[in-house]
């Protein structure tokens, strides 16, 4: 938000917080109403700042002075501040399950389907998860309903311009302390492996916690754990290692809440192999393979996992140095293959 | 197969200590079949690991038994007079308090405390230590404890993932993945689950059953349309067995 040109509501709330921001509106409500109008369409106004003046500005009915957008943000607002319904009974009573726990089962929320068919309701959704992310926004239900905006708009739109700043609001919230799982759930689950150089960036952070974080979240780039490593020369190594093997990777679902290490992405060595692009959501070829590299996937899966490394890397360094020479190694046997292989990486497996 | 770098070659007499059906009796039946050689100091650490995967399962049932409240991380709460609940939904030990006395607190009145599933499981993983090291031992050992996820563990508690391992075994912490899940509700994104042995699970939130009742409970909620079902991971996750068996025997 630093830099930014704010509304005169924001930087109310910015400077004095949400009681100042209350007061200023009452106050203006009782002695200048009309501008209130005006200062609630501001275009550069921000999600936090009318979530703060939800009741004044349904007990003083300006809800229909409201742009469309902002109107639809708070009845958004309302309608995902509801504990989602979760369904924990069985379909059949199993013989020897029970039930414990109890997750709340309350109120009710649209299908989102439906919910996310209408246009604005997508604009406003994604003015949300823009500009509600400040860290000036108090906890609890603010920070429920934050996530779960996110996670909609990340998870079910897919809406990948928001990341750089979803990048930025995990790593600033990590260093203040607060909840980040869920949030860093919601940045994976775009499955965009683009926004990995988002994160790796942080890893030459002079800000410990930010390098330490991006460390837990690269872990599956090699020589992110190795904690005697020069921050910078980590950061070239990961951008060179992201940049080989982005066509190769995939998202492969794992979270801070299965793993106290996940893997968040993984590499696909048969396609690399192949030098065949995977879908980053699956890790399945992009188009399926043809006979004959069927042919040799099935002799590849016979390796073991270092010799499968091996020849992935060395077919793909030799698909981008010479197409053509690439095009004749990769119709070797897979024995001669290996043998080159170790040859050219100087009998190293 | 086990093998004991120590020469101790009468596994038979170890498994006869364990009922055939029980836990352990399982545990020691899967190590001892495998293809894959698991490799132990003596037979007093595979002992010991065994008594701790009781422990961890034990500590599963109580927790079902007392009721844990599921709750995610913005409304989790504890017992006040043991835990500090801190900005992010965790629980820190409180200073002046016995560590053994705070995490004894959690099974024994239960009811106060509210968190989601991973911090269930780091709940169980301290229990089942601090029944394997008795309170003294505990008590030196664990000056600072958080319960937040699996975020903040002890090292010497040091869990870690395995990712397609040959075996698993009665005590292991699985998750239950649930790939297309309602994104309005990421807390069930997946579920961490205790083999309990003989094909039956714990998870908090959920309760106790086969894996099928726990894959059928996430099936339920999935965004519309969905068409992945929830599935089990192939992967364990594990104290460090070995750590914490040195570490206790050289303090014994």
């Amino acid at each position: 938000m630093t830099g930014m040109p704010v509304s005169l509501l924001d930087n109310i709330r910015i400077s004095g917080g949400p009681e100042s921001l209350r007061n200023y509106f009452s106050e203006l409500l009782h002695t200048s109403r009309s501008r209130l109008p005006e200062l609630l369409s501001d275009r550069r106004l921000r999600f936090g700042t009318l979530y703060l003046l939800k009741s004044e500005i349904k007990s003083s009915s300006l809800q229909d002075t409201l742009p469309e957008i902002y109107r639809r943000a708070l009845e958004l607002s309302e309608e995902l501040s509801v504990t989602r319904p979760a369904d924990t009974r069985p379909a059949v009573r199993r013989p020897g399950a029970r039930q414990s726990g109890g997750r709340r089962t309350e109120g009710k929320v649209r299908n989102i389907g439906q919910m996310l068919s209408e246009a604005v309701t997508v604009q406003a959704l994604g003015w949300i998860v823009r500009t509600g992310w400040d860290s000036d926004m108090p906890e609890g239900p603010y920070e429920y309903l934050m996530e779960r905006c996110t996670s909609l708009h990340l998870a079910h739109q897919r809406d990948k311009s928001v990341l750089p700043l979803i990048a930025d609001t995990i790593f600033e919230r990590n260093r203040q302390g607060r909840l980040i799982h869920n949030l860093v759930w919601a940045f994976f689950e775009a499955r965009d492996r683009e926004s990995l150089y988002f994160l790796a960036h942080r890893l030459c952070s002079p800000d410990m916690r930010n390098a330490m974080l991006a460390r837990k979240l690269l872990s599956f780039i090699p020589g992110t754990d190795d904690h005697s490593a020069d921050s910078h020369v980590l950061y070239f190594n990961a951008l060179g290692w992201l940049s080989v093997n982005m066509p190769f990777m995939y998202y492969t679902g794992e979270s801070m809440q299965m793993s106290p290490k996940p893997v968040f992405y993984a590499v696909s060595y048969e396609a690399k192999y192949l030098c065949r692009e995977v879908l980053a959501e699956s890790g399945r070829p992009a188009v399926p393979p043809g006979k004959h590299e069927a042919g040799r996937l099935e002799c590849f899966r016979r390796l073991d996992g270092p010799q499968r490394q091996l020849l992935a890397d060395v077919s793909y360094a030799l698909f981008m140095q010479d197409k053509h020479r690439w095009e004749s190694w990769i119709r070797l046997p897979v024995r001669d293959q290996l043998e080159s292989a170790v040859h050219m990486t100087g009998g190293s497996v | 197969m086990i093998r004991f770098e120590d020469g101790f070659t009468d596994l038979a007499s170890i498994m006869a200590r364990y009922r055939r059906g029980s836990p352990e009796y399982e545990a020691l039946s899967k190590l001892s079949e495998s293809s894959r050689v698991y490799t132990y100091l003596s037979p007093e650490e595979l002992e010991f690991e065994i008594g701790l995967r009781r422990g961890i399962i034990e500590a599963s049932l109580a927790l079902f038994r007392g009721r844990l409240a599921f709750r995610i991380f913005q409304e989790s709460f504890c017992n006040e007079r043991y835990w500090e609940r801190r900005q992010d939904g965790g629980f820190v030990l409180k200073t002046g308090v016995r560590p053994s006395d705070a995490v004894d607190d959690i099974f024994s009145n239960t009811r106060r405390y509210g968190t989601e599933c991973a911090t269930a499981i780091v709940m169980i993983f301290y229990k089942a230590v601090l029944d394997a090291y008795k309170p003294d031992l505990f008590d030196r050992t664990f000056t600072r404890i958080v319960l937040m996820n699996w975020r903040d563990m002890d090292p010497l508690i040091d869990p870690a993932t395995y990712r397609g391992l040959a075996d698993y075994i009665p005590g292991d912490c699985r998750y239950v993945r649930n790939p297309d899940v309602d994104p309005l509700t990421p807390e069930w994104q997946g579920e961490n689950v205790i083999d309990l042995g003989n094909g039956r699970y714990y998870g908090h939130g959920i309760g106790l059953g086969d894996m099928e009742f726990f894959i059928e409970i996430l099936n339920r909620n999935r965004r519309e349309g969905a068409q992945v079902s929830a599935y089990l991971v192939d992967s364990a996750t594990r104290p460090d067995f070995r750590g914490l068996y040195l570490y206790w025997k050289n303090a014994s």
